[in-house]
């Protein structure tokens, strides 16, 4: 360290900074982690499988074939046949694509309202705090799964319904969990800092205090991915999400159910396809919470 | 001292808990003039940070609450000013430099980040600009442009409290905040940081309220001492005044608790006794219950800032009964 009047290097150059992204960063401490790879290579497959669904089902999604029905898995039709003959595995392909939709839609429209929620409630916190969190306290009194069956049930069936529905239930999750950190995180003295320099409410929430927040915050819309796809295919198989038809996996496990203890493959497959995303998006959200956590960083 | 650039008036902040009432600041007068420095001193509950904070209008509330006065700052009432103009006036106008420069950067953002925000907070500039410039305020406090793109944890105390001095110095204020810039970090350290404050001071021509209870710091820096006990001045001056003439008992006290190098001395010589609870402060003299020169008069009457030389005032019935 330099004395105080000292200028270190008087003939730099000023000119636009280098600067190492927080992504970069963020990316070189998740390549460490092992785990995390595993998760992030499922969520990637996930995606692969979503978007070239069309390329890497052998068969359609719809294709039936009565001659073929409840075939065992063979090299024909590696997860077998269904009760229609049609092949378990290109519709577990397909069925990546309602997972994907539903879990990522869900996760960033609670994600969006509960930050909102619990970034007002701990930042001004007094009545606004203790009317925002009295509300969600009484979403959380009712169990998400009742809560998603009656909004749901409220508003109809299909795709976007159900994301509204597993949406709502993800928030107070959120609303808190964001709330909790906004709390510890204001009576910073840098927080207080940013106030000195002028900085506005809205500029100390959004730069000051929910950069800080974002650890947790992450972890959770990784964690709640997992759930809404979760959610969400419980919705089906209870028979108000996606309809049966549809290559849904919860819809599937539904329809396979009757034939479960004479022909395992139909409902292990798509069973074992939630298992694997679920895992991977949990795996992947706690290895990014290491790599996000600036006091971990070197 | 010309026109003075800041003016509290009869500030009184309380902060009001269940059911007690803590007088935080009582009844305080201030004035500095522009490019000058005065030093705070007081002991840890004195009100010092909390004068501080009423400068910027940033006491919270609730708790705390301004109950009396008026701070006037470059002619305006900075009680009376709207969040607008307050956040207008914060980082641009007032600055401060806070006392622990581990908590006080943000850990997410880097420091050449912080340094532009504040840039970019005040002035219509760009970003490529703002960072431009933040990269000189950071090699004005004698850390090296490269250094924009790290985060505080990559920076050792006395460097991050140079970052946080560039912060409050980016925009060229008029008043500047001091608060115990230097008691976190240690000696060598706090040497080379009060001289770069005292150094980039003149060279801004801003004003500075130096807030610390190291008498020694102040005698370094300031040109005027403001001595605070329980929310009040108990004695104000230039810095004979308060060094060669201490007048106040609290005052005296204070030198006295302070070692000297030429005496062998086994103990120091502390003041007798604590802070009064804010909460209860004692009737007449807030310093009588361990004042050696207590009267009985003291315990009830409350003595008034008198002035006993020129710029030289003392708030004790020793000086205010000789004159009458």
């Amino acid at each position: 360290m330099g004395t105080a009047n000292v200028r270190i290097s008087p003939s730099l150059e000023f000119g636009a900074v280098k600067k190492e992204g927080m992504l970069r960063q963020t990316w070189k401490g998740l390549k460490k982690n092992k785990l995390a790879m595993v998760g992030l290579v499922l969520i990637i497959l996930l995606i692969i499988m979503a978007v070239f669904a069309d390329v890497i089902a052998p068969y359609g999604v719809d294709d039936q074939d009565l001659t073929q029905k409840f075939q065992p898995p063979s090299m024909e039709h590696i997860f077998g046949t269904d009760d229609f003959g049609r092949d378990v595995f290109s519709r577990v392909i397909y069925g990546s694509r309602y997972s994907l939709a539903i879990g990522a839609c869900a996760a960033i429209l609670s994600a969006a309202v509960g930050m909102i929620i619990g970034s007002v409630a701990g930042f001004y916190g007094g009545k606004a705090d203790n009317i925002l969190m009295r509300l969600i306290d009484i979403m959380l009194a009712i169990p998400s799964t009742l809560l998603g069956i009656s909004i749901v049930a409220a508003l109809g069936n299909g795709i976007r319904n159900v994301i509204i529905a597993v949406a709502i239930g993800a928030v107070p999750a959120y609303a808190r969990i964001v709330r909790a950190s906004i709390l510890s995180v204001k009576e910073q003295e840098y927080i207080e800092a940013a106030r000195s320099i002028g900085a506005s409410d809205l500029r100390i929430i959004m730069r000051h205090i929910l950069p800080n927040c974002l650890a947790p915050i992450i972890v959770q819309i990784t964690m709640s991915v997992a759930k809404a796809i979760l959610e969400a295919s419980a919705l089906s198989f209870i028979g108000l999400g996606v309809q049966p038809p549809s290559a849904e996996w919860g819809a599937m496990l539904s329809a396979a159910r009757p034939y479960f203890r004479s022909y395992w493959w139909v409902m292990t497959f798509p069973g074992l396809a939630i298992m694997m995303i679920i895992f991977g998006l949990n795996l992947f959200g706690d290895g990014l919470r290491d790599a996000l956590d600036p006091k971990l960083k070197s | 001292m010309g026109e003075p650039i800041l003016s509290i008036q009869d500030l009184s902040v309380h902060f009001f808990k269940d059911k007690s009432v803590v007088q935080a600041v009582n009844h305080l007068n201030l004035q500095l003039g522009v490019g000058e420095t005065l030093g705070l001193v007081g002991e840890t509950g004195a009100g010092k940070t909390t004068t501080a904070m009423s400068i910027m209008n940033l006491i919270p509330n609730p708790p705390g609450k301004i109950v009396g006065g008026k701070i006037m700052f470059d002619g305006e009432d900075v009680l009376k000013k709207s969040k607008r103009e307050l956040r207008k006036m914060r980082g641009h106008d007032i600055s401060m430099i806070f006392q622990d420069p581990m908590t006080s950067l943000n850990p997410v953002l880097t420091v050449g980040d912080q340094i532009a925000e504040v840039i970019r907070l005040h002035s219509q500039v760009s970003r490529a600009e703002a960072s431009i410039k933040a990269q000189e305020m950071l090699e004005m406090v004698g850390i090296s442009g490269e250094r924009y793109g790290d985060y505080p944890h990559q920076f050792s105390g006395g460097m991050k409290q140079r970052v946080v001095i560039a912060i409050a110095l980016a925009c060229n204020p008029r008043l500047l905040i001091a608060d115990e810039p230097t008691t976190a970090l240690d000696v060598t350290i706090q040497a080379q940081v009060l001289e770069m404050i005292a150094d980039l001071k003149h060279k801004l021509n801003t004003a500075m309220i130096l807030i610390t209870h190291d008498l020694g710091v102040v005698a370094q820096v300031c040109d005027k001492v403001a001595i605070m006990y329980a929310g009040e001045i108990v004695e104000y001056g230039d810095l004979s005044d308060i060094y060669e003439h201490a007048s106040h008992p609290y005052t005296q006290g204070l030198f006295g608790s302070i070692p000297d190098l030429d005496k062998d001395t086994d103990r120091l010589n502390p003041i007798a006794g604590l802070m009064p609870d804010p909460t209860n402060l004692p009737k007449g003299c807030s310093f009588s219950p361990r004042c050696p020169h207590c009267t009985e008069a003291c315990k009830t009457q409350d003595p008034e800032l008198r002035e006993i030389s020129p710029g030289h005032t003392v708030k004790c019935l020793m000086f205010q009964n000789q004159e009458e």
